[in-house]
């Protein structure tokens, strides 16, 4: 198939294709639970610090 | 008695309100001019629009808020300044007309001690010819857009379904758009539409964006750690659109929007046209249409606004070219330098230049995305430019407030997929917004406070996000304990 860019596409084809493993990790519950909670650590340590002064 | 005056009901307007009369005395009076009736949280914006979520769900009417919790609503579009006053008032005062259905039209000038200018965008969808929803593309940057977008998206996929087969494109409208956040997660969306519907296989999925490069988002891209490397949002990105098999047009500039046709120019110069069935294209931004007049009434909004119509800060507009951008070019009061009693919060303030590398077609054409200061940011700003307010009223002569774009962090969680079960989304952190290089010499960011993952615990976080913040907006209890 012809794409509108094909630098663009050609630099998307060259980028890593995630495994099927990693594509399970990224909906197995138990896991995302566990990554619910780092992501919010991280955001709290953002918040905290870049607190404006 | 002091009397705070704020233009605008968005995130930072609405969040500036709320903080100010918790904090200022009851004498005091805070007052919301905003031309719209209702609070928007323009996130879920993207769920409507692809028919994932009511309406509903996403907005409220501002006036019980506002009256619950004793802050002045003018429902009124605010039309010009009067930093100095004039014939009848020795105070500053704004001029605004009233939008309320049954007084529309009619102009009222409003006192001021304090001004907070929090005015939002102007969708400027006449920067591109046909562009927008009352032309030849969709868009999902107000509850009604985002609306008429799931009708047409509906429609759609009820052609894929009859065995059609339709290119389907979504971006931004023009080579100076911000947002690309949002046109990448509708983007996602879309592809998670598709698949539900079980017709991904009939539709192409375009991302046609101004972005040099994927991941860029405005903010010149990250770089954080991931599994023991230090990994780039480009990477990350364009693994995620080989994944969804969904392509990408990059560095383009719409010059028009015909019915089911796109003309763009990209950053070599070269000129293309796409056909499409279905166009979801974000506009560029401007600021409100607000003069400004000094006491005898001469125009001066060219010295308190940028030509683009965002107030002037305390930001150094003299930079120059990209070698000689500097984090401290960046506002951290976000008082405007001609009055020390006008301020400007969230998008309306104006940004001494991009954080992307700018870029310019060999026709002269800029194709740059714009920096993006929405949602947390601007909650952070408006907070920060209300306690400043607050201590001058109480007259305790502390230092005006900061919250700089260069040390303030920012979580992005960019949705790519509406379900409990099944949806994902990318969770981002970046520490500061703005890079600053003198300070992280090797990526301009802290890499511990910045971050990009993929999954479904992002989608739950989006979700949560969601309910916090129209809680938080509703001004519920313990409302500013959620931090903005």
């Amino acid at each position: 198939m012809s794409v509108p860019d094909p630098v663009a596409q050609q630099s998307i084809l060259a980028s890593p294709l995630p495994t099927k493993a990693t594509l399970k990790h990224r909906r197995n519950l138990f896991y995302q639970v566990i990554r619910l909670a780092a992501i919010n650590i991280k955001m709290f340590r953002v918040i905290a610090t870049g607190r404006h002064l | 008695m002091a009397r705070l005056v704020i233009l605008g009901a968005g995130v930072a307007g609405h969040t500036a309100a709320l903080h100010a009369r918790r904090m200022l005395g009851s004498s005091d009076e805070v007052l919301v001019v905003s031309p719209n009736s209702n609070w928007n949280w323009i996130p879920s914006n993207i769920w409507v629009g692809v028919g994932k979520m009511p309406v509903e769900k996403v907005i409220f009417p501002l006036a019980p808020v506002y009256r619950k919790k004793k802050i002045g609503f003018h429902q009124a579009l605010a039309l010009s300044i009067h930093p100095e006053g004039g014939e009848k008032h020795q105070r500053g005062y704004v001029v605004a007309k009233s939008t309320q259905p049954g007084s529309e039209d009619r102009e009222e000038e409003i006192e001021y001690d304090f001004l907070i200018n929090a005015t939002g965008p102007k969708l400027n969808f006449a920067a591109t010819e046909g562009l927008g929803p009352d032309s030849n593309s969709l868009s999902v940057c107000t509850a009604a857009h985002a609306t008429e977008t799931a009708k047409q998206l509906q429609a759609a996929i009820a052609r894929l379904q009859a065995g059609e087969n339709l290119r389907f494109i979504v971006g931004v409208g023009h080579g100076t758009c911000t947002c690309e956040g949002a046109a990448f997660e509708y983007t996602f969306n879309l592809d998670f539409a598709l698949r539900e519907a079980g017709v991904r296989d009939k539709a192409e999925v375009v991302y046609l964006t101004n972005e040099a490069q994927l991941g860029d988002f405005g903010v010149g891209g990250l770089v954080f750690t991931q599994q023991g490397y230090q990994t780039t949002s480009k990477i990350w990105t364009e693994s995620f659109f080989r994944e969804r098999d969904i392509h990408a047009v990059l560095g383009a500039h719409c010059t028009k929007v015909e019915p089911g046709m796109v003309h763009y120019e990209q950053l070599d110069g070269t000129t293309h046209d796409l056909s499409f069935d279905f166009a979801m294209l974000l506009p560029p931004f401007r600021g409100a249409d607000l003069k400004a007049y000094d006491r005898e009434g001469q125009d001066i909004s060219d010295k308190i606004f940028n030509p683009a119509g965002f107030l002037k800060v305390d930001a150094n507009y003299q930079a120059g070219a990209y070698e000689n951008w500097r984090a401290a070019d960046w506002p951290k009061t976000y008082q405007s330098p001609l009055y020390d009693n006008l301020f400007a919060a969230g998008i309306a303030f104006a940004p001494p230049h991009q954080i992307s590398q700018p870029r310019t077609s060999p026709n002269g054409t800029v194709i740059t995305p714009a920096p993006p200061r929405t949602g947390m940011p601007s909650g952070m700003i408006a907070k920060a430019v209300v306690e400043t307010i607050v201590d001058r009223v109480k007259g305790n002569g502390k230092p005006a407030h900061e919250a700089p774009m260069t040390r303030i962090g920012a979580a992005c969680v960019a949705s790519a997929g509406m379900s409990f079960l099944g949806g994902s989304a990318a969770s981002m952190t970046m520490n500061p917004i703005v890079p600053d290089w003198e300070a992280f010499p090797t990526t301009g960011r802290d890499l511990k406070g910045t971050s990009g993952e993929i999954g479904l615990a992002g989608h739950w976080m989006k979700h949560l996000l969601h309910v916090l913040f129209l809680y938080k907006a509703k001004a519920h209890p313990l409302w500013w304990v959620i931090p903005e």
